[in-house]
């Protein structure tokens, strides 16, 4: 009896704080996000209470349990099969969609506990609700709280606490829609009452953010601000203080003189492989951790922040509207907008996000966009730096070149892939101040999934980097490359160095390129040509990964074979031009 | 005033939902998971660059296709 735990389900609508009252009762971070489909996995966590252990679930976001979603697929799956407390989360602005779903649950044979969140929303426009005549009408517990407050949460863990017996599942009855609805309606008269006090500046912000000529303004505004933020704070500042100042000054030389005291000792070679493996020019240490640590954690830490800000803020959905048509022309809607701009931060995490768009066709074509013509920012943040000190007509090529080749690979595979342009309907949340604490959590959950994820996949990518200079291979790999890099090109032999090292190191191949032109080494249109090519070049290692995680070998395998040539064959276009 | 297709509708209007056209991309169901059926009064407060309407207290945005889809009359 002692190891078994009593399950509670949390169940709700997507946007209604689910995630954070699944971190208020278990202390536990997951995604926490404000669109459908971005609890991927199912986050589990533990509650002790008197009475006892509890395993808490969080499921995805989902409207009704009959929904043929696969959110709704997973979540009837699980109370069907387990036993165990259902948790409804509701959103005090929207009760009667909420009471949907709290209905169908009745109907299923559940008995749960109905959370009333985001209670202080509610107030500011003027919606006062009746909690208690609720509860009596309803027949079950009925809590109100405002979970990111921790308002309520108490008078929750009591309820789960004194439940006693959890809910047998029955299989769900059929009930007509009609009915619910107007079931549902009069369960709630008198239990809330609206006054029509309204922040009428919010909602005018957010008009604007959706209005056809202001919110490009709006759009460039809010470019103009992410690349301040993370170009210049993120990519500048903090990588100039963690590279120099914490690796350079500390950490390596600390790492090198430990290894070198260590291990120096003995002329053998084995020994000599072992110290560079972890401090010599490819080591794992000094070019890794550092790569990492020091370049790429504090770019995309400042991409994440600013990121949720927007996220929090309820502005993605509304820069969903705003491109929307555009988007139509590759096959896709507004709603990819979201991994879209997440890909300027990290193209591998934004590919795990395309699992929020509703068709296999859409997260193939936006994966493959992703990999092609989406730089990530620590790769953007040194082209930007590059293209500063280069004239403004290498820039607007560029530019022109990426955007052109998005536009052209998506129309072309919306062509080839099968499978119906899917209609964009989406929710636009109330335009609100963003509140630091969700900030901060979404961010370290973001955090959290890079260190795990990709850290150790530049580590590998280090170690192969290092592997290939032990047995001499980067020379004769070098030598082969050639003939690609010079005449097809333009570019001198040492180029093939950089775009080597650039599939493994998305940073270093343009950093290689950055030394070149600053020594004189390259013209102008050369550059141009070698940024063109590496910004299409294939992803690096950890995107990789995780296209075939989520699509399978053959499918990645078949993205990097088209990609590979295509960057070649554009920078080829290109060199012929200029 | 005769049922006409939301997209043809004027901005700023006042409408009532009459029926939802059955088409592939599911729209019956997903309006319904945001507890938007026939017979609901909504706003339509936009057009461009997709359409933007507000049904009680939800704010929905939806492209070309699916406001052909929405039929609506007149509600004041």
């Amino acid at each position: 009896m002692a190891d078994r735990k009593t399950k509670v389900f949390l169940v709700g609508n997507p946007n209604v704080g689910k995630s954070v009252i699944f971190n208020q009762l278990t202390g536990r971070y997951t995604t926490i996000a404000n669109y459908p489909g971005t609890t991927i996995t199912l986050a589990k966590g533990e509650l002790e209470l008197p009475s006892g252990r509890y395993e808490v679930i969080d499921t995805p976001g989902l409207s009704l349990l009959t929904s043929s979603s696969d959110e709704g697929e997973v979540t009837r799956k699980l109370l069907r099969e387990n036993e165990g407390i259902v948790v409804q989360i509701a959103d005090a602005k929207n009760l009667l969609r909420s009471l949907l779903l709290t209905l169908q649950l009745l109907e299923g044979g559940f008995r749960p506990i109905l959370v009333i969140n985001m209670c202080d929303e509610a107030q500011k426009i003027g919606m006062k609700i009746d909690a208690p005549l609720l509860q009596a009408r309803l027949g079950i517990p009925v809590v109100t709280t405002v979970a990111v407050q921790g308002i309520g949460m108490d008078l929750l863990k009591k309820r789960i606490d004194t439940l006693g017996v959890p809910s047998l599942p029955l299989p769900p009855t059929r009930g007509g829609e009609k009915d619910s609805k107007s079931l549902a309606k009069s369960l709630l008269q008198g239990v809330v009452t609206e006054r029509q006090a309204k922040d009428f500046l919010l909602e005018k912000m957010g008009t604007w953010c959706s209005h056809p000529v202001w919110g490009w303004f709006i759009v460039a505004a809010a470019l103009e601000l992410l690349y301040l933020f993370v170009g210049k704070l993120g990519a500048g500042m903090l990588v100039d203080f963690v590279e120099n100042q914490i690796f350079g000054k500390t950490i390596s030389p600390g790492a090198i003189w430990l290894l070198d005291h260590l291990l120096l000792f003995s002329k053998s070679q084995g020994i000599q492989l072992i110290h560079d493996a972890f401090v010599g020019p490819y080591g794992l240490i000094t070019m890794g951790l550092s790569y990492g640590v020091a370049i790429v954690l504090p770019i995309v830490t400042t991409f994440f922040i600013a990121f949720s800000l927007m996220e929090d803020s309820g502005y993605l959905p509304r820069l969903a509207v705003m491109v929307d048509r555009l988007f139509r022309s590759i096959g896709l809607n507004g709603k990819a907008v979201l991994p879209m701009v997440l890909g300027l931060g990290c193209d591998t995490m934004a590919t795990l996000t395309t699992r929020i768009l509703e068709t296999r066709k859409q997260r193939l074509i936006t994966t493959l966009l992703l990999a092609l013509a989406v730089p990530c920012s620590a790769q953007l943040g040194i082209l930007l730096g590059m293209f500063g000190r280069m004239p403004f007509w290498t820039f607007g090529v560029w530019l022109l070149v990426i955007v052109s080749v998005l536009m052209l690979v998506g129309f072309a595979s919306s062509r080839i892939l099968s499978g119906e342009h899917q209609g964009f309907l989406m929710e636009l949340p109330p335009l609100r101040r963003p509140k630091l604490s969700n900030v901060v959590k979404k961010t370290l959950a973001r955090l959290e999934w890079y260190i795990k994820e990709a850290i150790p996949l530049f580590l590998l990518g280090t170690f192969l980097l290092f592997l290939l200079d032990a047995f001499h291979l980067l020379e004769s790999l070098q030598k082969l490359a050639s003939p690609l890099v010079v005449s097809l090109l333009g570019l001198p032999a040492e180029a093939a160095n950089a775009f080597l090292i650039g599939f493994l190191r998305r940073d270093y191949g343009a950093t290689g390129f950055f030394d070149m032109y600053h020594h004189g080494e390259l013209s102008q249109v050369q550059a141009l040509v070698a940024l063109v090519v590496i910004t299409l070049f294939v992803p690096c290692v950890a995107n990789v990964f995780i296209v075939v995680k989520e699509h399978g070998l053959k499918v990645a395998l078949r993205m990097v074979s088209f990609i590979f040539p295509f960057a070649f064959f554009v920078g080829g276009i290109l060199h012929w031009i200029f | 005033m005769e049922a006409i297709p939301l997209s043809q509708a004027k901005a700023g209007g006042y409408y009532k939902i009459v029926s939802v056209r059955k088409n592939g991309s599911g729209l019956l169901e997903r309006l319904a998971a945001f507890g938007i059926t026939k017979g609901d009064q909504l706003r339509l407060t936009q057009k461009y660059p997709a359409f933007v309407v507000k049904v009680g207290e939800t704010v929905l945005a939806l492209d070309l296709e699916y406001a052909n889809a929405i039929t609506v009359t007149s509600s004041n």
